[in-house]
């Protein structure tokens, strides 16, 4: 394994704030986990909020979503590692993203003093729960099944 | 470092264009789902206000006309009703005995509800006189739904509301 590329850049100000390019380099590499992480999470939450589906959605949409980028996860990155990396990125943004779906009601309406403190803990708890189990499975099912294929096929 | 095969450039862009799809779908159902996801956690703020108040001539019924206004950015569907009316702690309605016509209350949207409460036995006269005293309320909830989720919209002892 080869030390990532440093992504070279003319702009003077990059350079005088990232002088060593570090930055711009782990920027780069956690970008399309981060990405693919945002898209699942809203694909986590649809399973997770199912009762609340708009009439045009199914309940089956969130998983099959969440599968889906779990294979995006490996489709979208050059190398290995970087498909590795991408895949444990977006699983852990994610699994946030669908934990910070559920809070954000508690910061977006009004709540009396201290209702938010003892209520936090509670969603927090209900929103880990509901995807505990199911996210894992249908994220890393889909990203494996792409990783097998393209390390047998060569896809 | 090995190569794998599948590499985003280019000559695949079939793989960006499903990508950009599937992320299109979901967030197309993302945004009303989150609108729900908040819409259930705000369903106490709708707004109960009693419009109207009218006894049946034969005094078995009580129609209360309710102006409901949905706050949220999510419709929500409302199903039935257990209302009971009261005047000075005293019970003048039966449980059950609200009916109530199905309705829609749209986002940000107000609408006109009819609940008719049956009457009890004999409390027709006093009906008659807590609305016409201004002493007769209104409590109980209204039963609803968000998508298919469950909700209860509380109604608190709403008098008429002067015109």
């Amino acid at each position: 394994m080869s030390p990532p590329t440093t992504p070279e850049s003319d702009s003077s100000v990059v350079a005088a704030v990232d002088p060593t390019g570090r930055v711009a380099a782990l920027l780069s590499q956690v970008a399309p986990g981060v990405l693919v992480g945002v898209v699942a999470g809203m694909a986590v939450f649809l399973y997770t909020r199912a009762p609340v589906l708009p009439d045009f959605a199914a309940a089956w949409w969130g998983l099959a979503l969440v599968t889906a980028f779990g294979g995006f996860a490996h489709l979208l990155s050059r190398t290995l590692s970087g498909s590795v990396r991408t895949a444990l990125v977006a699983f852990a943004v994610g699994f946030l993203f669908n934990v910070a779906a559920w809070v954000a009601p508690l910061w977006l309406l009004s709540y009396p003093p201290g209702a938010r403190d003892l209520l936090l803990p509670r969603v927090v708890g209900r929103a880990v729960t509901a995807g505990i189990l199911v996210y894992p499975l249908a994220f890393f099912g889909g990203y494996f099944v792409l990783v097998v294929l393209d390390g047998y096929f060569d896809i | 470092m090995t190569l794998t095969g599948s590499q985003l450039r280019p000559a695949r862009p079939a793989v960006a264009a499903a990508f950009v799809l599937l992320t299109a779908v979901t967030a197309a159902a993302f945004v009303p789902t989150f609108a729900g996801h908040v819409a259930s956690k705000d369903v106490a703020n709708v707004d109960t206000t009693v419009t109207d108040l009218e006894l049946a001539t034969d005094g078995s019924s009580l129609a209360v006309t309710f102006e409901l206004t949905n706050p949220t950015d999510r419709a929500i569907d409302v199903t039935s009703a257990d209302l009971q009316a009261r005047a000075g702690g005293e019970r003048l309605t039966r449980i059950p005995g609200t009916t109530v016509e199905s309705v829609t209350l749209p986002a940000r949207g107000s609408r006109t509800v009819v609940a008719t409460l049956e009457v009890q036995d004999g409390a027709a006269d006093t009906v008659r006189a807590a609305i016409e005293s201004g002493d007769l309320t209104v409590s109980g909830q209204f039963q609803a739904e968000i998508g298919t989720e469950s909700v209860d919209i509380d109604v608190e002892g709403e008098r008429e509301a002067s015109a």
